[in-house]
């Protein structure tokens, strides 16, 4: 699916929370259409970029490039109108909502109409309550969700929950989608799941995906680009293959001595 | 006459609008309505008919039960084609048996999991698959594929055309092909004509009073036989209304949406009902719990009088007219069954308690009898006809006679014959009359009482013997889920049982047992005991009962799970396979029958080990 023309652009950035430089001058490109890992062991500053992608942390130095806009200096709501969508490492998910209303909350940047009009039903929010619907019902039943629709959040096993979440990214129809660690804590079969959705996403709506991940075998059977952060540098950038055999990640990844 | 295109024809002429199909899609119920369906069919068979299908061609419908499968039928048959359906999960040996044994040209199926089955167990005799729903199928390159909306593009519906080809049908041709377990090991493919089907249908509509008005569900897999006859047969029999769920994983709740009023299901789906009531009854202590025990109680009392064939008192009816008000119409919401007027049961036969159980909160439970070359119903019961083991009375036209305790028929709802195989069909059908290699007994009033399949007869212990009857008794006790009895050849019948998880742990609890699970319970010496004086009940009624003359289960062993149809025990319809049980279970059966009390094995299912308790009853 990548076309090779870059939808996101990380020139340089570095972070450090007072004394502790989580990212050091870290640059790489994402292509349109691609499938992109971000790996490295723990405390690599995986999750930290992922934050300054979409906006939760401002760098220090350096500038990210989504779709030719900068956006080191928008809000995380800014950046999402842009297209950029994001589940989380910890499920953040509301535990007392149904599966249908958690969903529709990731419609909530589209819509347009007033507080007046939704509290009367009428007009764009009755046009706007449809369409939205539908487009949740579309990524219910594309995601396999149906029978645990009007289930509250809190009751589902860790797995769906984590589904949920990405249902929830989908429906606010990203053109980047930035999943954090989407396969922790899954058994082989709810990783097979969820591997075969992110490709299928990335096939059928041609969404770019930035993922994190520590599963190798995931990582290299479905991403088309990875990126390996050790200690916030960059130590390794290319196709699964070229990182493979990069002597310095297998370094990092069996430890040797710094 | 009439075939089931000509029977929608008229159904449409007399109230086009009103629903045929609902099918729930994206979390919205889509109705299709008489006159849509025929104009969808009429395009999908002027698509197909373009595409080179003659008549007597085998077409596969596969898929989940939806519009486009029902409907597909219809084109299908339309064209003088034969449609052949194939359960929504089939795949690899089950899927390739159909397409072999059919040797199907053209597969109508829903998508891409579908078209991988297909693709997978790789048909030569498969010459294209049209498939519905595009999702995930821009990256095959097979030539052999086609997407249903490319396939009728430009082709607009014409009813006329439809009305043209029912003229040139015949109800004596071949209506669909249905797979039957049979009586063989390989499963056969029965040819069933229009005319058979909806006969059987008539006859059904008829004796249960099935209207217009009424509301199907359409859930069970499209393999079955049943579905064809309860869902899409009877739904044309009788102008009802089919609702097909979202998906497998909805039925229940989809059930509970619609609130059919005419039901067909295996007896597993009303045991469970009952059982979930009587563990609410024993498991409460509050006010609810004892409400619901006080209610249970008044609805049963009525129930035992009409078992008894008395009248209750006006007292007894207004106690239960209250209980059912207050209790129970709340409580049969949750499942859907408010306005359930006629369930059906078909299958394993249903325990007494719960056939009394439906019948007291209002619920007409009635059992049906049949198999793949009867049309699927050869028997119903009346209404509120209960008599021990009697799965009614023989349909219009149907006759039954016994030959050797067995059950032969003839009527309307005959096989054309086993497809491709006029040998076996010879076999089972002798001059006019077929046979169903079950065995049972016909009572005064013609009821027809069932003993089991003739293979898993014969005399054990100085007695009659067979398991199926003796499982049936097994399983209507409400601890116990599962049950497989051997016996044949040996001194005397033992039986390997698997408790039901919920009521048992409900029992345990109350107890003050421990355990950890359902393993750990199994194997627990109170548990044992337990199912031990349950067994002695029912060897009592065997032995008490002349009627009934069957040699009593001696020893018993308690499962460290149920029995699982992924490991080969049982089908997916819940019935033992017992020769795989048994070569699966052999060193079990050696135990049992060697007199020990405990038997260690390392479980396939989970490739842990196990300590199973053994027992003399």
């Amino acid at each position: 699916m990548a076309n090779g023309n870059p939808i996101l652009q990380i020139q340089d950035i570095s972070l450090a929370f007072g004394g502790v430089t989580a990212l050091n001058g870290i640059s790489f490109d994402v292509a349109e259409g691609e499938i992109c890992a971000v790996i490295g062991p723990n405390g690599a500053g995986k999750s930290s970029m992922l934050n300054v992608i979409n906006g939760v942390y401002r760098p220090q130095q350096g500038e990210v490039v989504f779709r030719g806009q900068p956006c080191t200096r928008m809000r995380p709501r800014q950046i999402a109108l842009l297209g950029m969508a994001r589940t989380f490492q910890n499920i953040a998910l509301f535990q007392g909502m149904t599966v249908l209303e958690n969903i529709l909350t990731g419609r909530s940047l589209r819509i347009r109409s007033t507080w007046i009009e939704q509290g009367l039903n009428i007009g764009r929010a009755r046009r706007e309550e449809i369409e939205n619907r539908r487009v949740a019902e579309e990524v219910i039943e594309f995601l396999h969700l149906e029978n645990i629709r009007k289930t509250p959040v809190g009751k589902l096993p860790y797995g769906l929950q984590k589904r949920v979440e990405l249902a929830r990214a989908l429906v606010a129809e990203p053109v980047l989608l930035l999943q954090d660690e989407p396969m922790t804590g899954m058994n082989l079969e709810e990783k097979k799941d969820m591997s075969c959705f992110a490709l299928e996403i990335n096939r059928e709506f041609g969404t770019t995906i930035v993922l994190i991940e520590h599963d190798m075998s995931v990582v290299m059977d479905i991403s088309d680009h990875v990126v390996v952060l050790d200690y916030g540098a960059k130590i390794g950038d290319g196709t699964p293959d070229e990182v493979k055999n990069n002597q310095k990640v297998i370094d990092a990844y069996l430890g040797v001595s710094h | 006459m009439e075939t089931f295109l000509s029977l929608l024809l008229d159904l449409a002429k007399s109230d086009p609008g009103r629903p045929f199909i609902r099918a729930k899609k994206q979390g919205v119920w889509h109705v299709t309505s008489r006159l849509q369906a025929l104009e969808r069919a009429s395009t999908l068979a002027q698509a197909l008919e373009k595409r080179g299908v003659n008549a007597g061609d085998r077409i596969g419908v596969f898929g989940p039960n939806s519009d486009q499968m029902y409907l597909a039928y219809l084109a299908v048959q339309s064209l003088g084609a034969i449609p052949v359906p194939i359960s929504n999960n089939a795949y690899g040996e089950s899927l390739r048996m159909v397409v072999d044994g059919t040797g199907m040209n053209r597969v109508l199926t829903m998508g891409q999991q579908h078209v991988d089955a297909l693709l997978e167990c790789g048909q030569q005799s498969v010459r294209e698959t049209i498939y519905v729903s595009a999702r995930g199928m821009d990256t095959y390159d097979q030539p052999d594929l086609a997407w249903a909306d490319q396939v009728m593009e430009g082709i607009s519906p014409d009813i006329g055309k439809l009305e043209e080809w029912a003229n040139l049908r015949n109800p004596d041709e071949t209506a669909v092909l249905c797979m039957s377990s049979g009586a063989a090991d390989v499963p056969q493919m029965i040819e069933l004509s229009h005319s058979a089907l909806i006969k059987t249908a008539q006859a059904i509509a008829s004796r249960g009073k099935v209207t217009a008005k009424d509301e199907l569900m359409a859930y069970l897999p499209l393999g079955f036989s049943s579905d064809f006859l309860f869902s899409f047969s009877l739904a044309l029999a009788s102008g009802a209304c089919m609702n097909c769920p979202e998906s497998d994983d909805t039925v229940l709740g989809n059930i509970q949406e619609i609130g059919p009023t005419v039901l067909f299901g295996p007896s597993y789906v009303y045991k469970y009902i009952y059982a979930h009531a009587a563990n609410r009854v024993e498991s409460e202590t509050d006010f609810g719990g004892r409400a619901f025990h006080w209610a249970m109680r008044k609805v049963m009392a009525v129930a035992e009088s009409w078992a008894e064939k008395k009248r209750p008192s006006l007292w007894a009816m207004l106690l239960r007219f209250l209980a059912l008000g207050t209790i129970f119409k709340p409580y049969l919401n949750v499942y859907g069954f408010t306005r359930l007027r006629l369930a059906l049961s078909g299958g394993t036969p249903v325990p007494f308690a719960v056939m009394k159980f439906f019948h007291a909160i209002g619920v007409d439970l009635r059992e049906t009898y049949g198999l793949a070359e009867g049309s699927c119903c050869l028997t119903i019961q009346g209404r509120r006809d209960w008599v021990h083991g009697a799965v009614g009375q023989s349909l219009d036209g149907v006759e039954l006679d016994l030959r050797n305790n067995e059950i032969w028929f003839r009527g309307p709802g005959q096989m054309k014959g086993i497809y491709n195989d006029p040998e076996t069909t010879a076999a089972q059908t002798v001059d006019g009359w077929t046979r169903t290699y079950d065995a049972g007994v016909l009572d005064d009033a013609g009821r027809l009482h069932l003993r089991g399949r003739t293979k898993r007869m014969g005399e054990v212990d100085g007695a009659v013997f067979s398991a199926d009857y003796m499982e049936a008794l097994l399983k209507s006790s409400e601890y116990i889920r599962q049950a497989a009895v051997f016996g044949h050849g040996r001194e005397y019948p033992v039986a390997v049982i698997a408790v039901d998880g919920n009521i048992t742990r409900t029992w345990a609890d109350r107890n003050n047992l421990r355990y950890t699970g359902f393993a750990d319970l199994s194997a627990h010496p109170e548990v044992k005991a337990m199912v031990r004086s349950s067994l002695q009940e029912i060897n009592d009624t065997v032995q008490s009962n002349p009627g009934m003359a069957a040699a009593p289960v001696r020893r018993f062993a308690l499962l460290n799970r149920s029995f699982m149809a992924s490991e080969g025990e049982v089908t997916e319809t819940r019935k033992v396979r017992w020769n795989e049980f048994a070569e699966r279970h052999a060193g079990l059966l050696d135990a049992l029958y060697g007199g020990a009390t405990e038997y260690t094995y390392t479980d396939h299912a989970d490739g842990r080990s196990y300590t199973l308790l053994l027992g003399d009853v």
